[in-house]
């Protein structure tokens, strides 16, 4: 009976985290009207602090006079951009080596179409008239945040929400997935100008087996004065890669559907190795236990020595253990009394927050029968 | 005030873990039409590398003409470094062997380990205390 309360929990608590995307999706997209009756949309709106997996919350920047919208504005599949008119056919695209070793690479069924990987390959550019990966990439990182957050609540359900995003930031930032594009999919990007090219007797195919983005630059050489150099379209290098990578997973759900770009996922992303327990800086951590402790009606906790040697040397060494009630929770070590203290309050947090069930099962795995998650921090 | 921060991190790549992609993702063979020391290259060419390469859909092999100069394989590899190997008279199968070197390598520069288990998880038996004894059984000085 629980079980069935908490899984209609669990499922309520997805539908409304989408429902607050789409909200938030229509706000940035508008960015004039604004809800103050929905309470979800008015606090992500004040949040300054963005992180860069949270691609769906960026304001699509393709004007409304850009997009054709067709007559039933229910058919999603019918909406264009009329900039972008020009697609590289699938047998053109098969004849490119980078495309078709890349297809090999990364083990992509036969009915993901080379040209999907060229587009996942183009970045929006000014003045460029070939389909880019700009929506791709947007589906593709709100595909990868589900599932990684999912995977994530499901391992490791106490997790503070700070712990949590930034966990999640950690498996599909713009930095982790750079890391991925480049140094395992091998991905490469187009820095050679047109007469390079020219020179060097390259087919013009080859240029659309490689990443190409407008580069956002910081930087200009001495002597040079940086004049309108970024465009509306500019992309920092990790944030086009990670892009790539974005649209290569949409493009599977695409081809393939749900299940394989789950396993893709499971492949290629999750199986990266981060470690949560480094995660945690805490601010005052024999607070936050006896918050905690009282919270989940405890006794207060109570720091008592268990060994020691040394105490007038110039290298002491306490262990002490931290108690609520006759439970040990946890133990710290230090070469003070109050470094042992603190670290010992740091590891009996952590192992409360770090609890990971055994054989933890995901809500869009079969049999998923409920998930226990924390209520979280009700003490903030 | 009281309040947990967080340290960003960014995820570490374990290959073979999940998929396992080939390190090597180009190769490129050079040959002589003329020279000797490209005998044993030309051969290969002929005979071999459409097979090799057939076995490796995921490496991208291209062949060039280099009229006047040795053989050599130049490999390329994800994390950006490139290996040579010069193949100046030796005969098919050393060349082939040579390939089949570059192919399987990891594009790491050859270093020697300093120990014998490199692992990015922590110890799964942990560090061994002196505290945690029973202080009869203990050492005493």
């Amino acid at each position: 009976m629980s079980s069935a309360i908490v899984r209609l929990a669990g499922k309520k608590l997805v539908r409304n985290s989408l429902q607050s995307r789409n909200l938030i999706r229509n706000i940035t997209s508008s960015a004039v009207t604004r809800s103050n009756n929905d309470s979800t949309s008015t606090t992500t709106t004040q949040k300054t602090h963005k992180f860069s997996y949270e691609n769906a919350k960026k304001p699509i920047s393709s004007t409304s006079s850009d997009l054709f919208t067709p007559e039933n504005k229910l058919e999603f599949g019918s909406y264009q951009r009329k900039s972008t008119t020009l697609k590289v056919p699938d047998s053109e695209a098969k004849l490119i080596p980078s495309i078709i070793t890349l297809h090999a690479r990364l083990n992509l069924s036969s009915n993901y179409e080379h040209a999907t990987l060229v587009r996942a390959l183009t970045c929006p550019m000014e003045d460029n008239t070939y389909v880019d990966n700009q929506q791709m990439s947007l589906f593709g990182s709100s595909l990868l945040s589900f599932h990684v957050t999912e995977y994530l609540l499901s391992n490791y359900p106490r997790l503070p929400i700070s712990i949590l995003k930034n966990a999640t930031e950690a498996l599909i930032g713009d930095y982790s997935l750079y890391d991925v594009a480049k140094n395992s999919f091998g991905i490469e990007e187009d820095k050679t100008t047109n007469l390079e090219k020219f020179l060097s007797k390259e087919p013009r195919m080859f240029k659309f087996g490689k990443l190409r983005y407008d580069n956002f630059t910081n930087e200009v050489e001495s002597g040079i004065t940086k004049y309108n150099i970024d465009k509306p379209t500019s992309l920092k290098t990790a944030t086009a890669y990670a892009n790539s990578v974005r649209a290569i997973i949409a493009g599977i759900y695409a081809h393939d559907g749900a299940e394989a770009s789950k396993q893709f996922i499971k492949d290629h992303i999750l199986s990266r190795k981060i470690d949560i327990s480094t995660m945690f800086q805490f601010n005052e951590p024999g607070k936050l236990l006896s918050r905690l402790l009282k919270t989940k009606k405890m006794e207060s906790p109570v720091i008592r020595l268990i060994s020691e040697t040394g105490r007038n040397s110039n290298s002491p060494v306490f262990i002490v253990g931290c108690f609520s009630g006759d439970q040990m929770l946890s133990e710290g070590q230090g070469s003070s009394l109050k470094e042992a203290r603190v670290r010992c309050s740091v590891n009996a947090l952590k192992a409360y927050y770090l609890y990971s069930p055994l054989d933890a099962k995901l809500p869009s795995d079969e049999g998923f029968n409920g998930l226990f998650v924390d209520e979280g921090e009700s003490f903030y | 005030m009281a309040g947990i921060n967080f340290i960003p991190q960014v995820s570490r790549a374990r290959n073979g873990i999940g998929a396992f992609i080939t390190p090597c993702k180009k190769i490129t063979l050079t040959y002589c039409n003329f020279g000797g020391s490209s005998k044993g290259m030309r051969e290969f060419l002929s005979t071999r590398l459409k097979k090799i390469s057939s076995n490796y859909p995921s490496i991208y092999f291209q062949v060039l003409l280099k009229p006047g100069f040795h053989p050599v394989l130049k490999a390329e590899y994800n994390n950006d470094l490139t290996k040579q190997i010069c193949v100046r008279k030796w005969n098919v199968d050393v060349v082939e062997n040579k390939l089949k070197l570059l192919i399987n390598s990891s594009g790491k520069n050859l270093s020697k380990p300093k120990s014998l288990v490199k692992s990015m998880n922590s110890s799964v038996r942990g560090i061994w205390s002196p505290f945690h004894i029973d202080p009869n059984h203990r050492y005493k000085i």
